[in-house]
């Protein structure tokens, strides 16, 4: 079961053509989702795409809210890993999905895109991803390609 | 005028702390604090962004960004500098995390400095500050500590510090703090034990 979570237009979105499958849950702006509900997704899911546009180098407010409701599958304990302090994960899948990063935008600077680097592997550090892959798109039609990235 | 923006701390201490530090060493300049979220009355915050000498922006990191609001905030904020409003002040920001490390606000502190850029506004100085359950730990600890807590704040300095380049409005190299007191391993046990405690006193009262 994978987990998108994108902040498109309805519209665009479709455009898209994502091929879903029945369990596969997707995260929008028209589809608002509780925070529980999106916790127990993320805790089970084998891959993670958050798709955003670039701003300031980092993911858009709708991404890192939808990120922000995670909060319970994290701690409150902390834990040392890679000679850092990090919050515990809890969820099931941890170390066992994939994360993919693709951030749009037409005028990401080269400062931009390595900070959006940075938070999108450090992020998969905390949230324990196997990997994480990261992708930047000028315009929203490339981001089609990713149909070649997700599962 | 030094403009305070209180971005939410959704961590522990320090918020009124955090502003009475900056207010005090800046005591001749007025000192106008806002804070951030969904309602807010526009009109002023343009007034007040335009004539602030300094702005300082004071938030809690979470997963190596500022919140979703603070982030809206700031897209506001440049949409305003397009449509013509005219930012001088130097930009300052304190980030604060519940993890041992300081310089897990970095990358934060990184995407404040990219919005600047965008709205023409001239980097001050960024202090990042971690370990910032301590206070908690130190006053909830024992009686004694309550009496301490203003000197053995390792934060304090660091804020102080931060607050003589606003008064001063010049610019410096970005600052990244933890507890140095207490050893990493230290501060994992010590938030641990409180997390389990309260996980007892929670799971008690249901």
């Amino acid at each position: 079961m994978k987990v998108i979570v994108h902040d498109l237009q309805e519209k665009s979105w479709q455009e898209l053509g994502v091929k879903l499958q029945e369990k596969d849950i997707v995260i929008g702006e028209s589809a608002a989702c509780t925070g529980g509900e999106i916790e127990c997704a993320m805790g089970s899911c084998c891959q993670l795409v958050l798709i955003s546009r670039c701003v300031y180098g980092g993911f858009s407010p709708f991404v890192q809210g939808v990120l922000e409701k995670c909060r319970k599958q994290f701690g409150p304990f902390l834990e040392m890993r890679h000679g850092q302090t990090h919050y515990e994960v809890k969820s099931e899948n941890k170390n066992t999905f994939g994360m993919v990063c693709c951030f749009y935008g037409d005028n990401i600077t080269p400062q931009e895109e390595q900070s959006a680097r940075i938070q999108s592997v450090s992020d998969g550090i905390s949230l324990q991803a196997r990997g994480v892959k990261i992708v930047f798109y000028d315009t929203i039609d490339k981001i089609s390609r990713l149909k070649g990235i997700i599962l | 005028m030094i403009l305070f923006l209180d971005g939410g701390y959704t961590l522990t201490a320090g918020n009124e702390a955090c502003a009475e530090i900056i207010q005090e060493c800046t005591q001749k300049e007025e000192f106008i604090s806002v804070k951030i979220e969904e309602d807010m009355d526009w009109n002023s915050v343009y007034r007040y962004l335009e004539d602030a000498c300094a702005i300082v922006l004071a938030a809690g990191v979470y997963l190596d960004s500022v919140s979703s609001g603070v982030l809206r905030f700031l897209e506001k904020v440049e949409q305003a500098v397009i449509g013509g409003e005219s930012i001088g002040g130097r930009f300052y920001a304190i980030l604060y995390t519940e993890l041992y490390e300081g310089e897990q606000t970095s990358v934060a502190m990184e995407v404040l400095k990219n919005f600047c850029a965008h709205a023409n506004i001239t980097w001050g100085r960024g202090l990042g500050i971690g370990g910032n359950k301590m206070e908690t730990l130190r006053c909830k600890n024992s009686f004694w500590d309550r009496f301490r807590k203003n000197l053995s704040d390792f934060r304090t300095d660091s804020l102080r510090e931060q607050a003589l380049f606003i008064r001063e409005k010049i610019q410096g190299t970005d600052v990244y703090i933890n507890p140095q007191a207490v050893s990493r391993k230290g501060y994992i046990r010590k938030i641990n034990q409180k997390s389990k405690k309260s996980n007892r006193v929670k799971f008690a009262q249901n």
